[in-house]
């Protein structure tokens, strides 16, 4: 047995506020305080006390966390209630095992050319099981499985994969704009729901970048940042993967400006919580914390370092359609990022902001999404309510795991007539 | 201890769904903003005003204990079953907006709502909801009116107890009983909604709420005063009432708040400021928001002030309240202990009520930052223990809390101006009260509740 985390450490702290209760994502669904940030921090305290077991119960209670971050955002003395939340999710994972599912899901993650394999064939044979609904790039379940419920609107596999479709450098720059300060080169991290499903962002991003004459690279090696293992307590899964992707991402970070990602949820997991997850691997640590700066959500890279916006105001204005942002919980809470999609989308798109573009989704990860859809559809219904408000016909946010999730929930509200978007796809069909 | 018959007896009642007595649900509703931990044998989700009358009668039948729980964001232990017993918690299924009844200007609510909530729903519909606590957004009407909550706006508006305009409320027995009529006058009985109000939870569970609103005024203004000391300040703000003005708040920071904010947030704020008055005026009319602002800055001026400033818009209003809004989290740096107690005085005996304070602090060498109401004399006193873990130093501070109420008494203040009395304050009830005053209280109880099954133990009773 090894030794317990030390969760006091950061949940005594807690001064029982009661700030994060309104902000709780599963809180305001349940309205149980033993689901709720404070409850969370109480109840691990007690679990490292010894006061309860990790029974079923507890199990339960621990898994029901969004992740979102709202309560960590709030908190005035800043406590990371994530953090021993997914600390929690390893010892749970240890004691109780991952579904057999989740387990194959990893390890298709860990396994990059299978996973290639497995998505061509489920390209050829999803029309068995699912009917495609191209404009949304949503398939609907012809019938029920024992994880997934026949009501639901899945994401499906694209014929070729992101990586699999571009070469490893595109050249698209004079090298004379080369300069000491900067290469005119970023390297694109894809993330898997890009990589496989979602691959018109990819294509977008490729777009936006040759029109700017900035040089990419395609680094093929990439692998999962580990999101979907860390947020469901497979470490052992996370370690390999941070691990294989830190040491291939030096091989080339020097020769790049940045490495950017179109997804909120990825690059979080890579500029903050890779340093979280090797709190306790100094060496691994101070490797992930070097290459972090680095490390930069789209949007943001692309406003704060190239001409895009004034390259954007130069084009026509799109009159046909009006768009409404939502914040991912990854790109706000965690990095700060909300002005920057806003601001390069509004120099060609009205835009029109819901009622609260701060609330979580709902997606929750991979437990949420399968044991625990239940929780994950009730979360997703009020962001569905607030989007059909705004009479948007454009829905977007730059994070598939958002997309998916916006997109059923859209689906079973009967919203019909939005499509979301990823902010990357807008730009791209302006330029 | 409840036994397995209880149990089932409670499940019939709210079905098993809304009875909790795992341990884990032991654990989460234990504790409230105190910090202060008593287990509860278990928890109940009533889903109405009926589940309450049955669970009511018979934790009266068979003497158990029931204290009734909000969001738990109370500050005196308000909602802490202190004695055992059932936590009756009221924000799971009893948290809705009944009816805003436009002509009589009335919002209907169960007692679950959150304040803000409702706030929020009125201003909608152009109406206005005063009561602002601190923690607006995480508190529960319900719990509001049980602690008879107050807030910034106070000054100007006035506190919960002033916008109850009836309650429902279940008595011990299980009875449904009516306070209060949809009324503006209304002398017809005793004024049991006034005693309910303010009663913790002691005397009924409350379960519908109606409460007063206003039409929301459109303008509003922040300015901020700054003076070389608090005696001045206070003049300051005795001067500009006086005069005229009737700002919706004036919050004082003193010099050992200014230099908190200072130094723990990076404040540009003048060395030389011994204190600070920040706050709104409103009004329908800009002109009559110009004139008060007017008022202020002349008294202002009259009692020394060193600067006077107005927000020109939401931005520049937002940076003149962050010290105000950030002053509780700047204070730590003087201590790891805070005892924090927000004693009132008559608005005229602030500036003697701060002099005694420090003077106490001094007595027993601890800072004792303070800030607050000064428009209504409701000061938020800061004991600053510095080293929380030294026995020595603790026990002087609650020494040095016990002689500031005994001084704020006899200065003819009170214990509490909004947070209530609870299990934090009712060691001291007897400095506030005579025998025979908390012989009446007792008597009160009483006659609602003969048991004493409802949060018994708080308020000393």
């Amino acid at each position: 047995m090894t030794k317990k985390y030390n969760y006091t450490k950061i949940t005594d702290p807690c001064i029982k506020c009661g700030k994060c209760k309104p902000v709780c994502t599963i809180f305001n669904i349940n309205k149980d305080e033993t689901t709720s940030p404070r409850g969370f921090l109480e109840l691990l305290g007690a679990y490292e006390k010894g006061d309860i077991d990790l029974d079923q119960n507890a199990k339960e209670i621990f898994e029901t966390c969004f992740l979102c971050t709202n309560c960590v955002d709030i908190c005035p003395i800043d406590i990371p209630t994530d953090m021993v939340i997914e600390q929690v999710r390893n010892d749970i994972a240890k004691k109780y095992g991952i579904a057999w599912y989740k387990k194959a899901f990893f390890f298709l993650l860990r396994h990059r050319k299978i996973m290639d394999l497995m998505s061509k064939l489920g390209y050829v044979f999803q029309t068995c099981g699912l009917k495609i609904d191209k404009e949304k790039q949503s398939a609907l379940p012809r019938f029920s499985l024992p994880i997934v419920k026949k009501d639901r609107a899945l994401p499906f596999a694209d014929k070729t994969s992101f990586l699999n479709k571009y070469p490893e450098f595109i050249q698209n720059s004079q090298s004379k704009w080369q300069t000491i300060e900067t290469k005119n080169k970023v390297a694109i991290f894809i993330g898997c729901m890009g990589n496989y499903t979602y691959t018109n962002i990819g294509d977008s991003l490729i777009k936006i970048l040759n029109k700017l004459e900035i040089d990419v690279m395609i680094p093929k090696k990439q692998l999962c940042c580990g999101a979907p293992a860390y947020f469901t307590g497979d470490f052992d899964t996370v370690d390999y993967l941070v691990k294989k992707n830190i040491a291939y991402f030096e091989t080339f970070v020097d020769d790049v400006d940045a490495i950017i990602i179109p997804e909120a949820t990825c690059s979080a997991m890579i500029n903050i919580d890779w340093v979280h997850f090797l709190h306790d691997q100094p060496e691994w640590k101070e490797r992930a914390a070097k290459l972090a700066p680095k490390v930069q959500m789209a949007t943001k890279w692309l406003e704060n370092n190239t001409k895009l916006k004034e390259m954007l105001a130069g084009k026509n204005k799109n009159i046909n359609d009006l768009v409404t942002y939502h914040d991912p919980c990854h790109a706000k809470k965690m990095q700060g990022i909300s002005k920057e999609p806003r601001a390069l989308l509004s120099q060609n798109y009205e835009m029109k902001e819901m009622s609260d573009p701060n609330r979580c989704c709902g997606f929750g990860g991979v437990t949420m999404q399968s044991e625990k859809y239940h929780l994950a559809r009730a979360a997703g219904l009020p962001k569905a309510a607030m989007i059909r408000d705004t009479k948007a016909n454009i829905v977007s946010a730059e994070c598939s795991a958002c997309r998916m999730q916006i997109t059923n929930s859209l689906h079973v509200s009967d919203v019909k007539e939005v499509i979301f978007k990823n902010p990357i796809e807008l730009i791209g069909e302006v330029l | 201890m409840l036994n397995k018959d209880d149990i089932e007896a409670f499940s019939n009642i709210v079905t098993s769904e809304n009875i909790k007595s795992d341990k884990a649900h032991l654990i989460a509703y234990c504790y409230d903003a105190t910090r202060t931990r008593y287990e509860p044998d278990a928890v109940i989700f009533p889903r109405s005003e009926d589940d309450i009358s049955k669970v009511l009668k018979y934790c009266n039948e068979h003497k158990i204990v029931i204290v009734p729980r909000g969001y738990g964001s109370g500050f005196t232990g308000g909602a802490l079953p202190a004695n055992g017993g059932i936590v009756l918690s009221l924000d799971r299924h009893m948290d809705q907006l009944l009816e805003i009844d436009m002509e009589n200007m009335l919002g209907i609510v169960q007692p679950g709502l959150v304040n803000m909530d409702f706030q929020k729903a009125v201003e909608e519909v152009g109406l206005f909801y005063p009561p602002d606590p601190a923690s607006e957004a995480f508190s529960t009407l319900g719990g509001n009116v049980a602690e008879n909550a107050g807030g910034m706006r106070a000054a100007k508006y006035g506190i919960t107890k002033d916008y109850v305009v009836a309650l429902r409320a279940v008595l011990p027995s299980g009875e449904i009983i009516v306070a209060g009529k949809k009324t503006i006058k209304d002398v017809a009985g005793f004024n049991i909604a006034g005693i309910l109000t303010g009663s913790e939870g002691a005397l009924a569970v409350i379960t519908e709420i109606t409460l007063k609103l206003i039409p929301k005024p459109k303008h509003k203004k922040t300015y901020m005063g700054i003076f070389p000391n608090v005696e001045n300040a206070m003049n300051a703000v005795f001067k500009s009432l006086a005069s005229g003005a009737n700002p919706v708040a004036m919050e004082f920071l003193d010099a050992l708040v200014i230099k908190a904010v200072r130094e723990k947030f990076n404040i540009d704020l003048p060395e030389k400021a011994g204190a600070i008055l920040i706050g709104d005026v409103d009004g329908n009319m800009k002109d009559d928001l110009d004139t008060q602002l007017n008022i202020l800055e002349e008294s202002f001026k009259e009692n020394g002030s060193i600067d006077f400033v107005t927000a020109q818009n939401d931005e520049e209003a937002a940076k003149l309240w962050f010290s105000r809004k950030n002053a509780s989290p700047a204070v730590t740096i003087y201590g790891t202990k805070k005892l924090n107690e927000d004693i009132s005085v008559p608005r005229s005996k602030l500036p003697e009520a701060l002099a005694g304070i420090y003077k106490i602090g001094e007595k027993y060498g601890f800072n004792v930052p303070c800030f607050g109401h000064s428009g209504d004399g409701n000061i938020h006193v800061n004991v600053m223990v510095p080293d929380k873990d030294n026995e020595q130093q603790m026990h002087d501070g609650h020494k040095a809390i016990k002689e500031i109420f005994q001084y704020v008494v006899d200065l003819g203040g009170t214990l509490s101006g909004e947070h209530g009395i609870g299990t934090a304050k009712a060691p001291f009830m007897d400095i506030a009260f005579t025998p025979s005053e908390m012989e009446l209280f007792r008597s009160i109880k009483k006659a609602f509740d003969p048991n004493n099954i409802l949060n018994p133990g708080k308020m000393g009773l």
